[in-house]
């Protein structure tokens, strides 16, 4: 990281973790939504940018975690934490079964087959309602409170957050940029290169499948705590699709890019949907507009963009 | 003698239906550099992409210092100690120069020096200064130094060199020569592509001669230099260089 993105990246940390004394309840809760989504495109963007793995179910581990943690904490009588373990364990667990099947393909074969497993577990938790409560979904789920501290206040809950998206920043970044992380992008760009360099492409993938599911399984227990509520919609196509667009539009591949366009789609999903009816239109809008201006996404135009510039003041 | 660095028995390869490489055979010995030549089309890259498992569909017999790597797969032929240096020398173009020669690294073998970024920077200084630079961004010539620089940080048994010196400057071609005799000088065996007669002649202590998949001379190099007749039949326009 060059040091002028690291001044950025600081101060964008002390204007997010001041935002509660300047703003209102509603864009603190805006907030938190936008910090889960960056965490739910940045575990995602390890296997779309860095991988070259585009999936479109990633939001079943959303789902997994989510509904092991509002089942255990409303039906089994277990306290928030043991169930924030198990959830964790649960999409961990769920992520390295499917990392088996699904990394057996690779492209188009690979989306089609992650797409069939999230609409499996959605399926099931529309279905089992025994379980789920198929399409009610469980309510009256139970906020968990670290070391004794409530978030049920916006801003406790958004600081908790908040501290939880800066760990996984810091875990996703030091992922992509270890020898390791060199080695996914070496199978990204040329995979028979890393056979014939003694590497097991498919296990560097699968370490990445799951490392990412684990990742996502954070943003779902987020999620569900958040909401206090959990829906199969959760792990829906819709779930899947936006964060593949959050990191196509902000920039796959890199850090801040998956960030950005979380961002985007939820302030676009959100705060102005209130005021435009047709904002699907609206982002639709907005993503033929990234598309030709910076078709790689904001992150890498923003960056020629500056590169431009200071080339031209030479 | 010298043992066996590579025995290759009867190899066959196919692409489809087509028979690319029909039952080719030659050893190369240890400590020793094998050029392995032949016209555009006659199966040399076949040849070192079938050693290294990257072909699909394959018979025959490869050992590796008498130990058979035929059936292996890709990384695991890698591990056991064939390292290639691959034609258009297929470098990680996104990766920093640093990147590509870490995410190569393999454990070291028992007798013989170790390979680190450090001895490879001394071997070409020039990746040094480029360290953090995006490889796609090199000068062909400095890819190649990067590419063999790769192949060693897997510190090879055998090192499968495949026209190192296509595409590039004369006087990088000499440059990179020079780098593959101070290979040999400590002892690594190489089997070396080349479509440059002059640099293969030069470094080479046996030939192989491929013709359209076909081995039709396997013997001393010093025979393939005396030979006009078998450089001009089977090497064709490239006997000028």
């Amino acid at each position: 990281m060059s040091r002028a993105s690291l001044i950025l990246a600081l101060t964008a940390l002390v204007a997010l973790a001041l935002l509660p004394f300047y703003a209102g309840e509603y864009f603190i809760n805006l907030a938190s939504q936008i910090l889960i989504a960056a965490i739910f495109a940045s575990s995602l963007n390890l296997l779309v940018g860095y991988g070259g793995l585009t999936s479109l179910g990633h939001a079943a581990f959303v789902g997994v975690s989510a509904y092991v943690f509002a089942w255990l904490t409303t039906h089994a009588g277990a306290g928030p934490a043991v169930a924030a373990a198990a959830a964790l364990v649960g999409a961990t667990i769920v992520a390295c079964v499917f990392g088996l099947v699904a990394l057996r393909a690779t492209g188009l074969g690979f989306l089609m087959i992650t797409l069939a497993f999230s609409q499996i577990l959605w399926g099931l938790a529309y279905r089992w309602a025994s379980v789920t409560n198929g399409d009610n979904g469980i309510s009256g789920i139970p906020r968990f409170s670290p070391f004794g501290l409530s978030l049920d206040g916006a801003a406790a809950f958004y600081w908790f957050t908040l501290a939880l998206c800066v760990i996984a920043f810091a875990a996703i970044a030091a992922f992509a940029s270890s020898a390791f992380g060199a080695a996914l992008r070496g199978t990204r760009d040329e995979p028979r290169r890393m056979a014939a360099l003694g590497h097991d492409v498919r296990l560097i993938r699968w370490i990445t499948f799951v490392y990412a599911g684990f990742w996502a399984g954070v943003a779902g227990l987020l999620y569900v705590n958040y909401n206090k509520f959990i829906h199969p919609s959760a792990m829906s196509i819709t779930n899947s699709a936006e964060g593949l667009l959050a990191v196509i539009a902000g920039g796959s591949g890199t850090l801040a890019g998956p960030i950005v366009g979380a961002t985007l789609i939820m302030l676009l999903k959100n705060y102005v949907s209130a005021y435009v009816e047709r904002w699907n239109m609206l982002l639709g809008f907005v993503f033929v507009a990234i598309v030709l201006i910076a078709p790689d996404g904001v992150i890498p135009g923003l960056r020629r963009a500056a590169a431009r510039i200071r080339g031209g003041r030479k | 003698m010298a043992s066996d660095a590579l025995a290759i028995e009867g190899l066959n390869a196919w692409y489809g239906d087509s028979h690319v490489l029909q039952d080719v055979s030659f050893r190369l010995r240890d400590g020793e550099i094998l050029a392995l030549l032949g016209r555009n089309g006659a199966g040399k890259s076949t040849c070192v992409m079938s050693l290294m498992g990257l072909v699909a569909r394959r018979a025959g017999d490869v050992r590796l210092f008498g130990e058979s790597v035929a059936r292996l797969a890709p990384e695991t032929i890698s591990r056991r100690g064939i390292g290639l240096v691959p034609q258009g020398r297929r470098i990680f173009s996104t990766l920093t120069v640093r990147e590509n020669l870490l995410v190569a690294k393999l454990p070291p073998r028992a007798g013989r020096a170790a390979w680190n970024i450090e001895r490879i920077y001394d071997l070409f200084p020039r990746l040094r200064e480029r360290e953090r630079q995006l490889a796609g961004s090199m000068s062909g010539g400095e890819q190649q130094m990067l590419a063999i620089g790769r192949a060693l940080m897997g510190n090879p048994r055998v090192l499968l060199l495949d026209e190192p010196s296509e595409g590039l400057a004369p006087l990088i071609v000499a440059e990179v020569g020079r780098t593959i005799a101070r290979l040999k000088s400590e002892g690594q065996s190489i089997v070396l592509v080349e479509q440059n007669l002059r640099v293969a002649l030069d470094l080479a202590d046996s030939a192989v001669i491929l013709t359209t998949g076909r081995c039709v001379y396997a013997g001393s190099i010093e025979d393939v230099r005396d030979n006009e007749a078998l450089i001009a039949q089977n090497l064709g326009v490239f006997g000028g260089h």
